[in-house]
C-alpha cells in the first residue's frame, strides 16, 4: 500500500469547502493532519465551527485549527449572500464538541511542514490570509511544504467583482504575497472550476443514497441563496434554483479532485501577478500568456478539467459516505 | 524609578547605532532584546551589526533576526547612506556572539506577555516584524504599552517627495501597524531634521569615551551624506524615537489619525497625517505625531547618555 500523502486543509466552509473536504476523506490517499480555518466566505466563527462539525460528522480526527480573523490589510466582507450566514445554507450538522486546537492556523500548518519536511500538501480553499501569516512568520517553511493548490482567481473573469474572485479579491496583499513567495503553487481558478461539473445523473443519484452524510449535502443542495434578502440586496433579482435538475459548481472540491487525481487538471506554468490596486481589475489573477515580463513562472496554472474523471471521484465520494 | 521595559526593533544602520546608545546610556530602559529587520541594509548584514553593537557595550541581551523581506515587496538597502555594510565607517571586530536561535515574532509575543502590558516596542526600522507581530498575534495588541517609531512624514519625504524611508521600505507593513489601534508615537522627519547635531558637537561626543568616539566616528561617516552646502550636520533620526520616550515633554506632540498609503501612485508610503477630520469622529484611531523638539536639550541629553557610557 502507498503511503499517505499528509495534507492539510485551509479553507473557509463554506458549501464548495465541505464537499472537498468530504472528497480529501474519502479518496483515502490522504493523510488529514489538520483543517485550518479562517474568516472568508462568512465569518471565522462560522468557518471554523463548520469545520469542526463537518470533521466530526465523517470521523475525521485531525486538529481543527483557527486562523486569521480578518484579511491582512482590511475589514472583512463576506459572501454569506452565496453560502448563507452560517456558511452550509442554514443545514445544522451535528455539534462536536471536540475542542478547537489553541495553537493559531499558521503555527499547527509549520509544525506539521517541520514533521513532513518537502512532503507536505496544502489545499488552501479560501483566502489567503492564513498562508501569508504562515510565509511571513516562517519564511522558510516556502521551501518545506511540498505544493500549494490554491482555489482562487481567475484566467478570465471574477465573481465577486467582474475580474475578482472572491478568495484573491478578499485579501489580494495576502495573494500577492503567496504568488511572488516562490512556493510550489497551483492555481486552479474559477475559468477552470466553471468546466469541473459532475455528470448530473451521478450526481442526482449520489444524492438520493443514504446516510447522514449525503443528506446534509443534499440538504445544502436545496438550499437556494437567490432567493435571500441578502442575494437580493447584493445582486438583484434572479429565478429561483431548479434543485430537480441542479449540478452545482464546486470551485473549491475541483481543486481538491485536481490533488486526488494527478490527470484531473489540465495544468500550464505561468507567471501570474495579482492586481492589489486597480480601480478596475482589483483582486484580478492577471496571468502572463506571451511571457511578457520575461519574470519566472511563479504558478501552475489549471486550465482544463477533464470531466469523466471528476464524474468519477464524485461516484466515489457517494459510494464511499452510502449509509455513513 | 521603574524602569521601561522595552525591545528595539532595528536596522542598524548609523542612526540606530546611536539610538541604542542612547538608550542604553540613559539608564531609563530595561532592554529586553534586539529584533532586526532589513532596511538599511538587508537582514543578515543589519543582524551582524546589531551583534557587533551589543557585544561593543557589553550587553547580554537576545539580538533576534526578523523577517528577511518587506510584506509585499524586495528589500532595497539604503547603500547611498549607509554603505556596503549598513553601518560603514568604524571598523568593529566581528562578533563571537550569536544570534538567538528564536521566531523574532515568537520572541517579540513572549517579551509582551512577559512584561505584562509595559512593554514599549522602540521601532526605528521599517515596520515588517511589528506587522507581522501583529497579524500572528492579534490577540495580543491591547498588552502593548506602545510602539515608538522612527518614520514616516507630515511633510516631505526623503525617498520620495512625500514618503520616509522606513515606512516607504515596507508601506503594507507600516499601513497595519498604524490602523492597530495599538498607541502609537510617530517621529517622523518633521521632528527628525531639526534636531540635529553641529561639527562641533560631534567633536564634544568624540571626547566623551569609547562609545563617544564610536558615535563620533559612525556621524563621520554618516554626516557625508548629510553634508550639503559645506555644512556638515548630522540627523541621527532613530535616536529621536528613543529621546520622545524619554522626555515627551520637551516635544511638541500632537494626536492625529494618520493613514498610510500602500497603492501604486505617486503618493506610495506617504504617511498622511489628518490635522483637521470632517467625518472620523472621535473614535477613529489616533498616532502621537512628533512635529518639534527642543534641540539643545537633546543635544545635552544624548551628550549625557553616551558619557554614561564611558
Amino acid at each position: 500500500m502507498l503511503e499517505k500523502r499528509p495534507l492539510i486543509i485551509d479553507c473557509d466552509p463554506g458549501i464548495d469547502d465541505f464537499v472537498a473536504i468530504l472528497l480529501a476523506n474519502s479518496c483515502g490517499q490522504f493523510d488529514i493532519r489538520a483543517i485550518t480555518t479562517l474568516g472568508g466566505n462568512v465569518l471565522p466563527q462560522y468557518t471554523a465551527r463548520n469545520a469542526k462539525n463537518t470533521a466530526a460528522m465523517i470521523g475525521l480526527d485531525c486538529p481543527i485549527g483557527r486562523g486569521a480573523q480578518k484579511p491582512l490589510m482590511h475589514e472583512i466582507d463576506t459572501a454569506d449572500y452565496i453560502h448563507g450566514v452560517d456558511g452550509i445554507g442554514g443545514v445544522e450538522l451535528p455539534e462536536s464538541d471536540r475542542p478547537f486546537d489553541e495553537r493559531p492556523a499558521w503555527d499547527i500548518i509549520y509544525d506539521e511542514a517541520c514533521k513532513f519536511p518537502g512532503q507536505l500538501e496544502v489545499a488552501a480553499i479560501g483566502p489567503l490570509t492564513n498562508i501569508a501569516i504562515l510565509f511571513r512568520k516562517y519564511p522558510e517553511v516556502v521551501r518545506l511544504i511540498k505544493k500549494l493548490h490554491i482555489m482562487g482567481g481567475s484566467t478570465t473573469t471574477g465573481n465577486h467583482s467582474p475580474y475578482g474572485e472572491f478568495n484573491i479579491w478578499e485579501d489580494v496583499l495576502a495573494a500577492d504575497i503567496v504568488f511572488n513567495s516562490g512556493v510550489e503553487l497551483r492555481m486552479v481558478g474559477l475559468d477552470c472550476t466553471r468546466q469541473g461539473q459532475c455528470d448530473k445523473q451521478v450526481w442526482h443519484q449520489g444524492l438520493q443514497k443514504p446516510g447522514l452524510v449525503i443528506s446534509k449535502l443534499r440538504e445544502m443542495m436545496a438550499f437556494d441563496p437567490t432567493q435571500t434578502e441578502l442575494y437580493r440586496q447584493h445582486r438583484g433579482i434572479k429565478p429561483p434554483k431548479d434543485v430537480e435538475n441542479y449540478v452545482p459548481g464546486l470551485p473549491d472540491a475541483v481543486t481538491m479532485a485536481g490533488m486526488i487525481d494527478e490527470d484531473l487538471l489540465q495544468c500550464q506554468k505561468y507567471y501570474v501577478m495579482v492586481e492589489t490596486t486597480g480601480p478596475l481589475t482589483y483582486g484580478w489573477t492577471m496571468v502572463d500568456w506571451n511571457m511578457t515580463t520575461r519574470k519566472p513562472f511563479n504558478c501552475e496554472v489549471a486550465l482544463k478539467v477533464d470531466t469523466d474523471r471528476i464524474t468519477e471521484l464524485y461516484h466515489q465520494m457517494f459510494e464511499f459516505y452510502e449509509g455513513k | 524609578m521603574q524602569k521601561m521595559p522595552i525591545v528595539f526593533d532595528c536596522d542598524p544602520g548609523h542612526d540606530d547605532a546611536v539610538a541604542l546608545f542612547m538608550a542604553v546610556g540613559s539608564e531609563r530602559f530595561d532592554l529586553r532584546g534586539i529584533t532586526c529587520v532589513p532596511g538599511n541594509n538587508l537582514l543578515d548584514k543589519v543582524s551582524q551589526n546589531a551583534l557587533k553593537l551589543t557585544e561593543f557595550l557589553g550587553l547580554d541581551i537576545p539580538v533576534v533576526a526578523g523577517c528577511p523581506k518587506p510584506l509585499a515587496q524586495e528589500c532595497h538597502p539604503a547603500v547611498s547612506v549607509h554603505g556596503a555594510s549598513g553601518m560603514e565607517g568604524p571598523h568593529l571586530p566581528l562578533p563571537k556572539k550569536q544570534l538567538a536561535k528564536v521566531n523574532a515574532i515568537d520572541f517579540l509575543a513572549q517579551q509582551i506577555r512577559e512584561a505584562g502590558g509595559e512593554l514599549t516596542i522602540v521601532a526605528v526600522g521599517p515596520l515588517t516584524n511589528i506587522a507581522t507581530l501583529l497579524l500572528a498575534y492579534p490577540e495580543l495588541k491591547g498588552d502593548i504599552k506602545r510602539i515608538c517609531i522612527m518614520g514616516g512624514s507630515a511633510e516631505g519625504g526623503n525617498v520620495t517627495p512625500v514618503a520616509e524611508f522606513n515606512i516607504w521600505h515596507d508601506p503594507e507593513a507600516a499601513r497595519i501597524v498604524f490602523a492597530s489601534g495599538v498607541p502609537i508615537t510617530m517621529c517622523g522627519l518633521d521632528v527628525t531634521h531639526r534636531l540635529y547635531i553641529t561639527e562641533p558637537e560631534v567633536e564634544e561626543i568624540r571626547a566623551l569615551g569609547r562609545v563617544g568616539r564610536l558615535a563620533a566616528e559612525l556621524f563621520d561617516y554618516y554626516k557625508m551624506y548629510h553634508g550639503e552646502g559645506g555644512v556638515h550636520n548630522v540627523i541621527p533620526h532613530d535616536a529621536v524615537a528613543v529621546c520622545w520616550l524619554l522626555d515627551p515633554e520637551m516635544f511638541y506632540t500632537r494626536s492625529l489619525h494618520v493613514e498610510v498609503d500602500a497603492g501604486s501612485g505617486l503618493s506610495r508610503g506617504c504617511t498622511q497625517v489628518f490635522a483637521i477630520s470632517r467625518d472620523m469622529g472621535d473614535d477613529s484611531v489616533k498616532a502621537e505625531v512628533v512635529f518639534d523638539g527642543d534641540r539643545d536639550k537633546f543635544v545635552q541629553m544624548f551628550k549625557h547618555c553616551i558619557a554614561n557610557l564611558g
